[in-house]
C-alpha cells in the first residue's frame, strides 16, 4: 500500500460562471483548466504561479470547497466523483487540512485558541477528554509554548507568525493525511517566514504527510519541496525536481520567471533584465492554442498559436507543456545559443 | 554636524509620532541620514517598522493625529521644514520631491480619464500653462515608463494593475522632480511585471538622473535599485551604507538576521529566522530596540547606542561598532 498515491487528480477543470445582470450566462472563468498530476504519500510537493494563475481555485477545488467542472479526483483510495460527492466531501474535510493565504481572516477574532482548535474536534465527535489533549499536543506541535499562555488567548492578541501557526495548528488539529497550505506565508515579514515553512516541513516529515505547498514565490519553494509544478493560466505547464527547475527550465515562461527572480546581490541594479513584456492572459477567453504564446519568443506561427500542447518529456522525470519539445524539435538553450 | 550645502537631501533627527488612545506611538523617532544627488536608495525593514511613515514625514503629508513632528529636513540646502505649508505645497511637493504611495495604483480616481490624472501635478503647480501642454508632457511620461499613449484616454479600471502602476509612476515624474519615494512600488503584482518596472526604473535613473529612494520589506527586490542601503527597525535606523557592502556583509546584528532569513533562489544556505517580534512602537524600550532579539546583546545594550559613522559612509547604530 506504500506506494499508493495519496491524490491522484485527472484533467481537472474548474470554471466559474459569468453572468451578466446576475442572470444572463456570459462565459466562464476558466480557473483550473485541464489540470492532472499525482502525489505520493509522505510528499510534498509545490505549485508556483503568479496571482491569478489558479492556485487558490485548485486548492479549493481539491478541499471541496469549489465543485469541479469535470475530471476526476481520487484522494486516498476514495475517488471523488458526482455521485460520491457528499460522503466524499465529508471524507476530505476530516482528511485534508487547509491552510489558508491569510491568517487575518482565516481566524475567527471572537473565538479563543481553546475554542478554535476544540470546534472540528467537537464536530468529528472526538470526547470531550480527549479534546485537550489533542489540543495541548497541537499547540506543542507548532511551538505556541507553553501551550498554557496561548490556549486563551484571541486572534489579535498573536503576531501575524503566532497566528499563521495556530492556522496551522487548526490544519492538523484532525491528523489529516493531506495539507494543503495555500500561500502560507505571503503574509508574514521575511524574518518569520522561514520559522513557518521550516515548521511546515518538519511535521510534514514526522507525521508522514503529504503537502501541497502553493505559492508565487519561486524563491521559497527549494527550502520546502523536492518536487514543484508550475501553473500558468490555468494550466500546470511543467512539472520537475525543483533543482531541475531550477537549473535547467524548459518552458520559455519558466525561464522568464528564473531570469525576473535575483538573489540579493548589489550587482542587479545595474543589469536590466530580458523578461517578455506583456501580462497574463484572460482566462475567460485565453489564447488559443499554447496560453503563453503571445508572450513567448519562441513562438512558431502555425502550431503554437493551433493546437494546446501536451505534455512532453524530454528530460525524464521532467514533463512540459510546450511544442519546442515534441519529437525532432531543437531544444531550446541550442537554438538561442 | 552634516554639511547642509553638499548632497541632495539632508535628514536630522527626523521624528514623527502618532496621538493614539493607548499613547503615542513613535512611527519615526530620530532619524538621521543623507543622500547625495543620482544614488538610489532603499528602505528595508519589517512592517509596521515606519518606513511609509518616514517617507510622510519628510513629505509631510501628516495626518491628523500627529503627537509630535521635529527636526530637519534640508533639501537641495533649504531646510524644508520650516517653509509654511503654502511654500511647501507650491515649491516642494511634486515639483521637487514626490511619492507613489504604498498601493496608489488603487487609489487612482475611477472617474476621470488617466491621462487628467498623469497631468494634474502640472496643472495644480501652474508648471504647464494649458491642459493641452499638460497632455502633452502626461504624454511623454507615459512613454517612458512603457505605457501606449492610447491609455491617456481611458479609465482606470480599463488598466490592468501593472498598467495602474505605471500610470502613478508617470504623474510622480511628470513634473520631473529631483527626488522621488517609491513606497512598494511593484509588490502587489506579478513577477515578470514587476521586473519590467524596475527596468524602466533602472533606466530612468541611467538616462535621467532621477534619484529614487524606494521602500521597500523584499530585500531580492531591494537589490535591484540600491546603490545605498539603509535598514530599519523599530522607528529607527540601524544600518546605512553602500548596497554592495550591505548585500554581502550586514554589520548590525539585525541587518545581518534579516539578510539570513532571505530565501535565494540559486545559492544553497542554511536560512536563519529571527525570533520573537519587533518592539511595540507605542512603549518601545529605552536601550536598543533590537536588544531584546539580539544574539550578540551585552550589558551596554540598556543604553541607546548612537547611530554612527563607521567609516567608509557606513552608519551603525550598534554598541558592537562604537
Ligand atoms: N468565485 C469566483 N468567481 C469568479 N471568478 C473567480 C472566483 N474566484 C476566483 N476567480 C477568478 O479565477 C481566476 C483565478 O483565481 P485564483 O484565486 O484561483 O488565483 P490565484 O492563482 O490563487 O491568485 P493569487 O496569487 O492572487 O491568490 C482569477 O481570474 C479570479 O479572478
Ligand atoms: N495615523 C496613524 N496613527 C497611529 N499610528 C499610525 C498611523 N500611521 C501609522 N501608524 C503606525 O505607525 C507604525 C509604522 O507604520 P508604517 O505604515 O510607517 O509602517 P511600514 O514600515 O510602512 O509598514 P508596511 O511594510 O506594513 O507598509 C505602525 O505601527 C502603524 O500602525
Ligand atoms: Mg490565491
Ligand atoms: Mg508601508
Amino acid at each position: 500500500m506504500t506506494d499508493e498515491a495519496l491524490l491522484s487528480v485527472s484533467e481537472l477543470r474548474t470554471w466559474y460562471e459569468l453572468r451578466k445582470w446576475g442572470f444572463f450566462h456570459a462565459g466562464y472563468v476558466k480557473a483550473v483548466d485541464g489540470v492532472s498530476f499525482d502525489l505520493a504519500r509522505r510528499e510534498a510537493v509545490t505549485i508556483v504561479g503568479e496571482s491569478g494563475s489558479g492556485k487558490s481555485t485548485l486548492a479549493k477545488t481539491l478541499l471541496g470547497l469549489v465543485p469541479p467542472t469535470s475530471g476526476e479526483m481520487t484522494i486516498a483510495g476514495t475517488k471523488l466523483d458526482g455521485e460520491k460527492k457528499g460522503k466524499g466531501l465529508a471524507w476530505v474535510r476530516a482528511n485534508v487540512g487547509f491552510v489558508q493565504q491569510d491568517p487575518y481572516g482565516a481566524l475567527p477574532p471572537f473565538m479563543s485558541v481553546q475554542r478554535i482548535l476544540g470546534e472540528p474536534l467537537e464536530i468529528h465527535g472526538v470526547p470531550k477528554t480527549d479534546q485537550e489533549q489533542r489540543i495541548r499536543e497541537v499547540l506543542e506541535e507548532v511551538r505556541l509554548i507553553p501551550y498554557g499562555d496561548f490556549i486563551h488567548k484571541y486572534p489579535h492578541m498573536l503576531s501575524g507568525g503566532q497566528q499563521q501557526r495556530l492556522v496551522i495548528a487548526r490544519a492538523l488539529v484532525l491528523e489529516p493525511k493531506l495539507i494543503v497550505a495555500d500561500e502560507p506565508v505571503s503574509m508574514l515579514d521575511a524574518s518569520v517566514r522561514v520559522e513557518v515553512l521550516q515548521l511546515l516541513r518538519r511535521i510534514q516529515e514526522q507525521h508522514d504527510l503529504g503537502v501541497i505547498y502553493i505559492t508565487h514565490d519561486l524563491s521559497t519553494v527549494r527550502y520546502f519541496s523536492e518536487f514543484a509544478f508550475v501553473m500558468y493560466a490555468a494550466k500546470l505547464v511543467e512539472k520537475a525536481e525543483v533543482k531541475e527547475l531550477i537549473h535547467n527550465p524548459l518552458h520559455p515562461y519558466s525561464q522568464a520567471l528564473l531570469t525576473a527572480i535575483s538573489d540579493p546581490d548589489a550587482a542587479n541594479a545595474h543589469i536590466i533584465k530580458e523578461v517578455p513584456g506583456g501580462e497574463p492572459p484572460s482566462l475567460v477567453r485565453p489564447p488559443s492554442g499554447c496560453r503563453f504564446h503571445p508572450r513567448c519568443k519562441h513562438f512558431m506561427e502555425g502550431v503554437c498559436d493551433v493546437d494546446e500542447p501536451p505534455a512532453f518529456q524530454p528530460v525524464a522525470g521532467h514533463e512540459v507543456e510546450c511544442w519546442l519539445y515534441r519529437e525532432g524539435e531543437v531544444p531550446v538553450d541550442e537554438e538561442s545559443a | 554636524m552634516t554639511d547642509q550645502s553638499n548632497g541632495l537631501l539632508n535628514v536630522e533627527d527626523l521624528k514623527l509620532h502618532f496621538r493614539t488612545r493607548k499613547g503615542p506611538v513613535q512611527a519615526v523617532d530620530g532619524v538621521t541620514f543623507s543622500l547625495e544627488r543620482g544614488p538610489a536608495m532603499v528602505v528595508v525593514g519589517e512592517s509596521g517598522c515606519g518606513k511609509s511613515t518616514l517617507a510622510r514625514a519628510i513629505l509631510r503629508l501628516l495626518p491628523r493625529n500627529v503627537h509630535a513632528y521635529t527636526g530637519r529636513v534640508f533639501l537641495n540646502g533649504t531646510d524644508v521644514m520650516k517653509l509654511g505649508e503654502e511654500r511647501f505645497r507650491k515649491q516642494v511637493r511634486w515639483v521637487q520631491m514626490s511619492l507613489v504611495a504604498q498601493a496608489a495604483m488603487n487609489s487612482l480616481n475611477p472617474v476621470v480619464k488617466v491621462g487628467d490624472q498623469v497631468a494634474e501635478p502640472l496643472l495644480v503647480h501652474r508648471k504647464a500653462a494649458n491642459r493641452r501642454e499638460a497632455l502633452g508632457r502626461a504624454a511623454e511620461a507615459f512613454r517612458m515608463v512603457g505605457v501606449s499613449t492610447d491609455f491617456l484616454e481611458r479609465y482606470p479600471f480599463e488598466l490592468s494593475g501593472g498598467m495602474r502602476q505605471r500610470a502613478v509612476l508617470a504623474m510622480a515624474l511628470i513634473a520631473n522632480p529631483d527626488l522621488v519615494f517609491l513606497d512598494e512600488p511593484t509588490s502587489a503584482l506579478d513577477v515578470l511585471t514587476q521586473t519590467n518596472i524596475m527596468n524602466v526604473l533602472k533606466g530612468i535613473k541611467r538616462d535621467l538622473g532621477m534619484t529614487f529612494i524606494l521602500i521597500t520589506h523584499d530585500i531580492a527586490t531591494s537589490s535591484e535599485l540600491a546603490d545605498r542601503a539603509a535598514v530599519m527597525y523599530g522607528g529607527q535606523l540601524v544600518e546605512l551604507c553602500d548596497a554592495g557592502t550591505f548585500f554581502s556583509e550586514p554589520l548590525h546584528p539585525y541587518a545581518r538576521k534579516l539578510m539570513a532569513s532571505v530565501p535565494t533562489l540559486r545559492e544553497d544556505k542554511a536560512l536563519d529566522f529571527i525570533p520573537g517580534q519587533p518592539p511595540s512602537l507605542l512603549n518601545p524600550p529605552t536601550g536598543c530596540r533590537f536588544a531584546e532579539r539580539c544574539p550578540s546583546r551585552f550589558e551596554k545594550c540598556t543604553e541607546e547606542p548612537p547611530f554612527q559613522d563607521v567609516g567608509d559612509g557606513r552608519w551603525v547604530k550598534c554598541w558592537l561598532h562604537v
